[in-house]
């Protein structure tokens, strides 16, 4: 333990001969104003007063609150011929717990199974451990019925303080002393009465769970909304993976192809057929999986396994509107482009973009990775269908490199 | 009182507040000794006569009372250490 003195040197950055002097001065003056009729108050503190020539301090109720801060939870219990006993502290006095243990002992109510208090009676050992003091405390303060229950925890306390400090007899703050129900079966006030402990811990399981929540919510919607680049060119190159494995009628045209071999051009028209079939009316292509190697056009005539035949559909609708496409990438929703171009690097392709023409359309770079090649694509405009992209591909025809490609990038 | 003698107090009220909340013993020259001395729970029985149903007639009933324990803020005047002048917070 530190000396006054070097506590109020730490405290005020003095020395040791100047906290002695300013220290010898306060008590005088402390000593001086305690021999006056009101003492000598100190807030926060409390107040020295001489009484019978007799220096006498009076602490302030925060400093009595402040030095029992462990046992602020803990009330005064009153128990009408019960059997539970209660402890708070390890220091209990265990002067009745004999007694306690008899009177147990002869009561043959089923209740008595119910404290913690019976069991240990039976071995003639100490009524009450330690380990079970806050238990029983709870239950006695949760289970007693009657008047008991109709008080606040505050006001039994207070009640009972003012009874047993003032030398008289205890009034009944509990008729009925036995145990019934259950400990966490009580109202809204059986819960105040919940130790601080057990209020701590509920509270810090819930906010971990909200922390958790709310983390969980935060990735969610992270990766709901921070949809980049990268993830649109997987979704993209899966696509045309999927395409490029199903075969396509490319601009031969003619029958039913089954290379897996492909330019991209030729991929993407395929699922362009395959998708606006029914839209276009010009072929039933039967393109039940897009992912196998082949693509069933049995029941195509001949007209309709024509790449042409559609393509003219498609001209036909580039009569259109050309702003037809979306301003920027949305969120969620099928979303195509039209793809001009692939480079090794995103600066060519950023060069690339900036020797178009103005095109009206936004201009996506993002990059991709195909078959252990990673590089970076040029998209132009988004659109909600490949009839839209088409008919704006066709519109920019004379913009546009040759080559250019329908692609979902989204 | 001057400024730097309410500093002296403040510093001086926050030491005492810092020894008697950590249960130390704190002595203050010319003024005495400020301590805390544990006083465990209690517990006292009372009896009563019952007035409860016949079953529980015949025997008494006792109340019990529990108290939980507390901290006693005590104070010891340095040049009366003959006498006790403890004061108790109850």
């Amino acid at each position: 333990m530190s000396s006054l003195n070097s506590i109020l040197q730490t405290k005020l950055g003095l020395s040791a001969e100047e906290v002695t002097d300013q220290l010898q001065n306060y008590v005088d003056f402390a000593r001086s104003r305690a021999n006056e009729s009101t003492g000598m108050e100190i807030q926060d503190l409390g107040r020295f007063i001489f009484r019978d020539n007799i220096l006498v301090f009076e602490p302030e109720a925060g400093l009595v609150s402040a030095v029992n801060y462990k046992y602020r939870s803990l009330e005064t219990l009153t128990l009408e011929g019960g059997k539970i006993v209660s402890l708070a502290d390890e220091d209990m006095e265990t002067t009745t717990a004999s007694t306690l243990t008899e009177r147990v002992k002869a009561d043959d109510t089923p209740e008595k199974d119910a404290t913690a208090v019976g069991s240990k009676s039976d071995t003639g050992k100490q009524a009450v451990t330690e380990a079970e003091t806050e238990e029983t405390h709870d239950k006695a303060r949760g289970q007693t019925p009657g008047e008991a229950r109709d008080k606040t925890p505050g006001e039994a306390r207070g009640e009972a303080r003012g009874q047993t400090t003032g030398d008289e007899s205890v009034s009944k703050t509990a008729q009925q002393p036995e145990l019934v129900g259950s400990p966490g079966s009580g109202s809204g006030k059986d819960r105040k009465s919940v130790p601080v402990k057990r209020r701590w811990t509920g509270l810090a399981i819930v906010t971990v769970v909200l922390v958790l929540s709310v983390m969980a919510v935060i990735y969610v919607v992270s990766q709901s909304g921070d949809a980049g680049p990268a993830e649109i060119v997987q979704q993209s190159d899966l696509d045309q993976d999927g395409i490029e494995q199903a075969t396509a009628t490319g601009e031969g045209g003619g029958n039913t192809v089954t290379d897996p071999v492909v330019d991209p051009a030729a991929n993407n028209q395929a699922e362009l057929l395959a998708e606006n079939a029914a839209d276009i009316g010009a072929a039933d292509v039967g393109a039940a999986d897009l992912g196998a190697a082949d693509v069933a056009a049995a029941d195509m005539d001949a007209n309709d396994t024509e790449a042409g035949a559609p393509q003219e559909d498609l001209a036909a609708t580039a009569e259109r509107p050309a702003r037809s496409g979306l301003s920027s990438l949305p969120e969620t929703g099928k979303v195509y482009s039209i793809m001009i171009g692939s480079t090794r690097t995103e600066a060519q392709a950023n060069v690339h973009v900036s020797q178009l023409p103005d095109l009206q359309y936004p201009v996506i770079v993002f990059p991709f990775e195909r078959d252990g090649v990673s590089g970076f694509r040029i998209g132009v405009g988004f659109f909600r269908t490949i009839a839209d992209a088409e008919s704006a591909k066709a519109f920019l025809a004379d913009s546009l490199p040759e080559g250019s490609w329908t692609n979902r990038v989204q | 009182m001057s400024k730097s003698a309410m500093h002296f107090e403040l510093a001086l009220v926050e030491a005492i507040h810092e020894a008697l909340v950590a249960g130390d013993e704190l002595f203050v020259p010319g003024l005495g000794t400020f301590s805390i001395h544990h006083r465990p729970a209690k517990i006292q029985m009372r009896s009563e006569t019952s007035a409860g149903d016949s079953r529980r007639k015949s025997a008494a009933q006792q109340a019990t009372i529990i108290e939980p324990p507390e901290n006693i803020i005590s104070f010891v005047a340095e040049s009366d250490d003959d006498i006790i002048p403890e004061f108790k917070t109850r």
